[in-house]
């Protein structure tokens, strides 16, 4: 449990989509380096709620308040200037641009650093080699699982304090979840805050602190990730327990 | 072979040119997924921005054009700031009409303010030849390469060094995923529109020292042709904007070199239909034109083709009006009391143009709205209804249900003839594609001589007499109004049961998911024509009666602006909509009888319009269908 001021707090937000509602009075709350899990199936507004908190849909209602501000209404650039780093569903990789231009450009709010960038882009070559072979070729002809990698180097190249990840292990093979899960074991004890939206309960269950469990647009269940690994409810509809 | 190398020589200048244009178009297209129909506007006001400066104010050359670059790179920022920045979140369609209204707006202004006139250009480099050979060229064609080259290179490093051009091009490829890494993607919008007005000023005061001449509708032609560039090359690709500005150069002053200068335009959009028949995705582009919205739309979460999708999810659903077929029936026989009430020929003569407009709106909202292809082009097949009329009616003598037949016929023929390089295309791509066939059509009305009678026209034309009916003539206003009003409401009828039917369902359906569609099995392309020859012979039907209600039919009634204001009535009646249409077509056709004594205002009020509707209700009056 965060003793700290928290980072993020969510408190209550309804989300439309059209006239369709996703969330129904959704409340969170990250702690400083705490790891955070939202968890839930399709359609639950998981995705949703990390969408509210990066600025890219707007809550109807509630307020959502970064590090004791609140940033209802704000753009994204104006969320991730705040220290802030998104790894975004889908990966998202620049298709026609380097695999090096893609990296640079997770440096872009602080690209007046340019000594520092080119430490830590060594850095990264150094942590995923595969990204240094290929810097040149262009990101949309890399496999999906060396997109993420690519999406989630991007993100730290940020040097972020906090990140926000939708669904890392969509459409991974198990052996490239195992490999995403490693990278973020190293944030989390590099001391980075993560919010994680994501349906591989069992992998988030592993990394996170708390965890939330969404369903139908509501907090279904939260608590510690132990306790939740251990509810025999969650453990039936998400783990895939007998 | 002299004569072929400088040629070469000559187009590789005025190709350098068409590839600024088109770096404008390309800009714009990559960072903000719009077509910016306003980049030959931008263009013309270059021109006449410095023409201005060098005429009213005797600055030399370059200071003038410098100011001129700076003036219209601000227009390009207030352009994506007014017309634009509102439309973010609106249905696909919205932002591409947007421009085109600010277009027309600024091109019927400047022949307001500088007279619809060409005007000789008051500036001109030395005019010293230089012989390769025996190939010539002049010192005029080697600055605007010169400086058309520079610009192209400084634009090139700008794009790829600078962390600025990095974000436009992050913005470009992705908007949602360069936002999610801090980029600002509408400073980076309006950056891309800032340097298209700058590019657009540029290309335009080197047309102007090529041509040694500035005209207030310069915009369109040259707009065109830069588009047609861009899409040679590929669109939203920097090298491939100059391969085509550079291939279109040639192509067309080779063509004026060996066929004849009348044809240098028509050959410059025929290359560019032959292109999109081959290569829609032109030389060195990618597949991202696909989805009206761009990228954007064919990633988003739900992939579309649909030109009344939105980017944003978080926008309500909205209900259609519209009448039922025999609708327009009850309507149309409510209308046939009028002449017994008003006896005013004026009047009469008014709800007659209401009435072709009204068929005519109909026909351009079927293919645009129904079938999600942006008609940009129906004056084209407006003018083959009429001259169908205008020369079987004339010199052959043919009785009125001889032509209106043949006119609807052959406008149904040419519609599916010209749907034929659109099959393949959809969103902007299309849209552009119609706009050139448009222009194709107005160009042969004018130079077809000896079928057409060129810019004299067909005069005299008889009035219609119905052999079916026992050979009645329809000689006076209030006969011709029955007539038209008769053959206007069986048509919308039967183009109203056409929508509503499985074909209707069909047609939308296309126009939602293309790619859906055809995974469905829908012989897509068959139902593409059927749309275009109905929409065709609802054109053609317009046209005769147009031609009959005349009595004379000539070239500068099927203009492009005619075009324009056929779709600016689809649209306000709401895309897809025939009662709209309908109801748009009439309203928007009389409103000029109304605005008498402000002529030249007539284009800029449309526009207007346009724009407020575009705003205040995207959807169209009666919603779109």
């Amino acid at each position: 449990m965060a003793e700290t001021d928290p980072r993020i707090v969510v408190d209550g937000i309804d989300v439309h989509y059209g006239a369709a509602q996703a969330l129904f009075g959704v409340s969170l709350t990250v702690g400083a380096r705490e790891v955070v899990a939202v968890l839930g199936g399709n359609a639950s507004g998981k995705s949703t709620t990390i969408k509210s908190v990066l600025g890219l849909v707007r809550p109807s209602r509630g307020t959502i308040t970064l590090d004791g501000a609140p940033v209802n209404g704000q753009r994204p650039d104006a969320i991730i200037a705040r220290g802030v780093a998104s790894v975004p569903e889908g990966r998202r990789a620049f298709p026609e641009m380097s695999v090096y231009e893609n990296l640079l450009l997770g440096a872009y709010p602080r690209r007046h650093e340019a000594r520092e960038i080119a430490g830590d882009l060594e850095r990264v070559y150094e942590a995923f080699p595969r990204l240094k072979e290929r810097r040149s070729q262009l990101a949309g002809t890399m496999s999906g699982g060396e997109q993420q990698m690519l999406a989630l180097a991007r993100a730290w190249l940020r040097r972020p304090t906090l990140v926000c990840i939708d669904e890392p292990s969509m459409g991974l093979s198990p052996r490239f979840v195992d490999q995403v899960y490693e990278v973020l074991q190293g944030w989390k004890a590099q001391g980075i805050t993560i919010l994680l939206v994501e349906q591989n309960a069992r992998m988030a269950l592993e990394l996170a602190d708390r965890a939330y469990v969404l369903q139908h647009g509501r907090v279904a269940v939260s608590g510690t990730a132990s306790d939740l690994a251990s509810d025999p409810q969650v453990r039936k509809a998400y783990l895939g327990a007998a | 072979m002299e004569l072929f190398l400088s040629q070469i020589l000559n187009g590789l200048a005025i190709g350098q040119v068409y590839a600024l244009i088109a770096l404008g178009f390309s800009l714009v297209f990559g960072v903000a997924n719009i077509i910016n129909f306003a980049q030959g506007a931008l263009f013309m006001l270059g021109a006449f921005i410095a023409y201005s400066a060098i005429a009213w104010f005797g600055l030399p050359l370059v200071p003038a054009a410098a100011v001129s670059v700076v003036i219209v790179a601000i227009l390009g920022l207030l352009l994506e700031r007014i017309a634009l920045r509102p439309l973010i979140g609106a249905p696909y369609v919205a932002p591409f009409l947007s421009t085109l209204a600010i277009s027309t707006i600024i091109d019927q202004s400047a022949e307001i303010v500088w007279s619809p006139e060409s005007q000789p250009f008051p500036a001109s480099i030395s005019s010293t030849t230089f012989f390769i050979g025996n190939a010539y060229i002049t010192v005029t064609d080697l600055v605007i390469f010169g400086f058309g080259a520079a610009a192209t290179v400084a634009l090139t490093l700008f794009v790829s060094f600078t962390w600025t051009g990095r974000a436009l091009r992050a913005t470009a490829q992705d908007a949602s995923a360069a936002a999610q890494l801090g980029i600002r993607t509408d400073v980076m919008r309006q950056i891309a529109f800032g340097l298209a007005g700058a590019l657009g000023a540029l290309s335009g005061i080197l047309v102007a020292l090529y041509f040694q001449s500035v005209f207030p509708q310069m915009g369109i032609p040259f707009g065109l042709k830069g588009f047609a560039a861009a899409l040679l090359g590929g669109l939203a690709s920097i090298p491939g904007a100059v391969v085509g500005g550079l291939l279109l150069g040639i192509g067309e002053t080779l063509a004026s070199a060996y066929v004849g200068d009348s044809y240098r335009d028509a050959i410059a959009f025929t290359l560019l239909l032959l292109m999109l028949l081959v290569r829609p995705n032109g030389l060195l582009g990618g597949g991202r034109l696909d989805a009206l919205g761009g990228a954007a739309a064919a990633a988003g979460a739900m992939p579309t083709t649909s030109l009344l999708a939105s980017s944003s999810s978080q926008q309500s659903a909205l209900r259609a009006y519209y009448l039922p077929p025999w609708g327009f029936l009850a309507v149309g026989a409510a209308f046939t009391l009028v002449p017994l009430v008003v006896s005013s020929t004026y009047v009469l003569q008014a709800l007659i143009y209401g009435f072709i407009f009204a068929l005519l709106s109909a026909s351009t909202s079927l293919v645009s709205g129904s079938v999600g292809i942006l008609s940009i082009g129906q004056a084209a097949f407006f003018g083959v209804g009429a001259y169908a009329v205008g020369v079987f009616a004339r010199p052959y003598g043919l009785p009125a249900d001889a032509t209106l037949v043949i006119a609807i016929g052959l406008t149904a023929l040419v519609a599916v003839g010209a749907a034929i390089p659109l099959l393949k295309l959809t969103g902007h791509t299309a849209a552009l594609g119609t706009l050139a066939i448009g222009q194709i059509g107005f160009l042969v009305f004018l130079n077809w001589v000896s079928v057409t009678r060129g810019p004299m026209g067909i005069l005299n034309i008889p009035h219609p007499v119905l052999e079916l009916l026992g050979g009645l003539r329809f000689a006076t206003t209030e006969q011709k109004y029955w007539l038209v009003l008769g053959f206007v409401a069986v048509a919308l009828v039967i183009a109203e049961r056409y929508v509503s039917s499985p074909i209707g369902r069909v047609w939308r359906a296309i126009r939602e998911d293309r790619l859906a569609a055809l995974a469905a099995g829908l012989p897509v392309r068959r139902y593409i024509l059927l749309a275009f020859a109905v929409s065709g012979a609802l054109a053609g039907l317009a046209g005769g009666l147009f031609a009959y209600v005349q009595q004379v039919v000539s070239p500068e009634s099927f203009t492009v602006e005619t075009s324009i204001l056929v779709l600016t009535m689809a649209v306000l009646g709401g895309l897809g909509n025939l009662t709209g249409a309908a109801l748009a077509g009439f309203a928007l056709a009389i409103l000029p009888e109304f605005l008498r004594g402000f002529a030249e205002w007539r284009m800029i009020v449309y526009g207007l319009l346009l724009l407020v509707a575009l705003r205040v209700r995207p959807q169209g009056l009666l919603g779109a269908r």
